[in-house]
């Protein structure tokens, strides 16, 4: 499903309008409330970027680090020490510091970790969800294989429902896993390629980073084609019959919630001038067909946008 | 960005021959009385700036400030403590001469109304605060801390604690058991501390690096409010920032190029701790736009640390195929305001925002 683009692209700026390429995918993340949050050089630190693109800065960090969901702590972040991934963190995520220290070991000893769960680690790798014990011990075990998942490192982000990750590849692949069941959820979408994008519980939308640029989809798909109205019930002289048509986007996914304009010409009369798109695409109309004479009647839809 | 509600008075520099600082010989910076410049002294840094509680004629506390300056007269500099009404902003009055020793840098005030002074041997102790002359046993040596060096001290005695940057912290402050010296709790800030000084009994204002502003409960180690502090205007010579404890607000002195006739013109300025927007997004489409529905803008007011303000009323104009639909929005505690947008027609529509701060 491609998702329909609300706004953007917005370049990303400072407060002088300098246009900024801030550092993306797992080492930048999107908080409602706060904005875009990551690290940017030229801004010199830890940085907040508004849905526009505008920036500023929050703190005067050193460099860019590595991010965990944290769902023991909803709506918060973990931090990596990304000198050497040793170690990682609590973050405090308005001021845009570290907090207490939460696992340290060698090198590169955190870097896999995405989201740490109430119980475990998890680590997803293109189309594999693999988990770890919270002490960060041994190798990554497989826990579910993901359906239409793209290939490497997604960004993750927390839905609205509790335990439900929304995960964005950089080939723009849209797919959700249910930390808590550990399964896949329904929902899979696109939104091309990207730097890092991430789902806003609060405004249900994805926001996507691609260089310089930021954003806006909807979580809904944008309309495509709309097909010819059928009969659901056979045109019969004095009786009223359903018609229908199907709304679908670009890869023939269905588009509910949408309004369909109705109209026609011949005999016979439609009983609504517009009606509205069902979950499954389809909007439906009743067509009364004149009592007596022979006629025809040609009936017209369109989407309206 | 902070609401500025308050500026002082600019002190008034001793002109030669001014009884209280011409009790020598002079002929020392001559720049300072080469025509059209007339006045004897000029600042040559600020060590001291903070609030103390002292009736004036029109209120019960008094803003200091304290500068060591450079004179025409023997032995060339000396240490000027301006006074200035606490509510007016009035200057009040001066007294001149040598405060502490050589060796003392800056006095930082305590929670308590106390003040403290910082050494070039690492070391702070407290001063009297009439005579700020040092306190007998006051002294807090480096040792006792596990430190080298000992800079921004605020101290809280009634918890028995001081928070300060030693040498032991970066882009953080340290909390201490004042009477062992044990460390209490590290807080990493938004950058290297240049000040802190107390908001109230267990909060201060760390000024870091960038200028911004952390508002830190030093008890829990929570910091509350990350803000840019007030702006240091354009060719200031330097600026100091400290807290208003009677009247809740953030003061900044600014130090200022003086007038063409060598007049002081620096002064100080008040500002409420609440921040102000600084820009508002444009509107973002929170459901595609469809002709004959009401779709959901998103725009977002925001401070000059990217903060969201809350209770910022948006006056949308809308141009095109839609109107403005529903109640004036405002924003909420994110700062995020809802334009709700009636679509028309099939086409486009352009809003325009603008609010009032």
């Amino acid at each position: 499903m491609a998702l329909e683009l609300l706004a953007g692209p917005f370049t990303i700026v400072d407060g002088e309008a300098n246009v900024l390429e801030p550092s993306s995918g797992q080492f930048a993340f999107y908080a409602d409330g706060l904005g875009l949050c990551t690290y940017d050089a030229s801004l010199g630190g830890y940085c907040i970027i508004q849905l526009d693109g505008t920036t500023y800065l929050r703190s005067d960090t050193i460099r860019s680090n590595r991010y965990t969901v944290d769902l023991q702590r909803p709506g918060e972040y973990l931090a990596h020490d990304s000198t050497s991934e040793a170690d990682l963190y609590l973050f405090d995520k308005r001021a845009g510091v570290f907090g207490d220290l939460v696992l340290s070991g060698a090198t590169n000893f955190v870097v896999d970790l995405q989201v740490r769960a109430s119980d475990r680690y998890l680590n997803v790798a293109g189309s594999a969800v693999r988990f770890k014990p919270l002490d960060n011990s041994g190798s990554w075990t497989t826990e579910a294989t993901l359906v239409n998942a793209g290939s490497g490192a997604p960004t993750i982000s927390r839905t609205r429902s509790d335990g439900v990750l929304c995960l964005v590849y950089a080939d723009g692949h849209i797919v959700y896993y249910d930390a808590i069941a550990k399964e896949q959820k329904a929902g899979a979408a696109a939104i091309g390629a990207n730097n890092g994008a991430w789902y806003s519980p609060k405004h249900n939308i994805v926001v996507a980073l691609d260089a310089d640029e930021l954003k806006v989809f909807a979580t809904v798909a944008r309309p495509a084609a709309l097909s010819n109205p059928v009969a659901e019930t056979a045109l019969t002289r004095g009786k009223v019959s359903r018609v229908k048509v199907q709304l679908t986007g670009a890869d023939d996914e269905v588009c509910g919630n949408e309004i369909i304009g109705w109209s026609m010409s011949g005999d016979g009369e439609l009983a609504y001038s517009q009606s509205t798109t069902d979950s499954d695409g389809w909007a439906y109309n009743d067509f009364r067909a004149p009592v007596s004479g022979p006629g025809s009647a040609t009936i017209n839809a369109e989407a309206r946008f | 960005m902070f609401a500025q509600n308050f500026t002082s008075e600019s002190p008034p520099y001793a002109l030669p021959g001014q009884a209280d600082i011409a009790i020598s010989f002079d002929g020392y910076h001559p720049e300072l009385v080469t025509p059209p410049r007339i006045y004897a002294e000029d600042i040559s840094q600020i060590i001291g700036f903070f609030v103390s509680r002292e009736r004036t004629q029109w209120s019960d506390f008094v803003v200091n400030v304290i500068a060591q300056t450079i004179q025409i007269y023997y032995p060339s500099y000396n240490f000027v403590h301006w006074r200035f009404d606490g509510m007016t902003g009035a200057y009040l009055d001066r007294h001149v001469g040598l405060i502490g020793s050589l060796y003392d840098y800056q006095i930082y005030p305590a929670r308590d109304g106390s003040l403290w002074r910082q050494s070039i041997l690492g070391s702070f102790f407290e001063i009297d605060p009439v005579t700020f002359e040092e306190i007998d046993d006051s002294r807090q040596e480096p040792e006792k801390y596990d430190a080298i060096t000992l800079d921004l001290p605020l101290v809280d005695r009634a918890q028995n604690l001081v928070v300060m940057k030693t040498n032991n912290e970066s882009a953080q402050i340290g909390v201490y058991n004042f009477t062992t010296g044990a460390l209490v709790r590290r807080i990493p800030v938004s950058g290297a501390p240049l000040d802190i000084f107390a908001e109230d009994n267990r909060r201060c204002y760390v000024l870091t690096t960038e200028r911004l502003l952390n508002l830190v409960d030093y008890t829990t180690g929570e910091i509350l409010s990350t803000l840019k502090a007030p702006e240091v205007e354009a060719g200031a010579l330097g600026s100091n920032l400290t807290w208003d404890r009677f009247l809740r607000r953030v003061l900044q002195w600014t130090w200022r190029d003086n007038a063409i006739d060598g007049a002081c013109l620096s002064s100080f300025a008040g500002y409420y701790p609440v921040p102000i927007a600084t820009g508002i997004t444009k509107a973002i489409p929170l459901l595609p736009p469809r002709a004959g529905r009401t779709a959901p803008c998103l725009a977002r007011a925001y401070g000059d640390a990217g903060e969201g303000i809350p209770g910022v009323k948006v006056t949308p104009e809308v141009t095109g195929d839609g109107a403005f639909s529903g109640a004036p929005p405002a924003s909420d505690n994110d700062g995020d305001a809802i334009i709700n947008l009636a679509c028309s027609a099939t086409g486009a529509a352009t809003i325009d925002l603008e609010a009032n701060v």
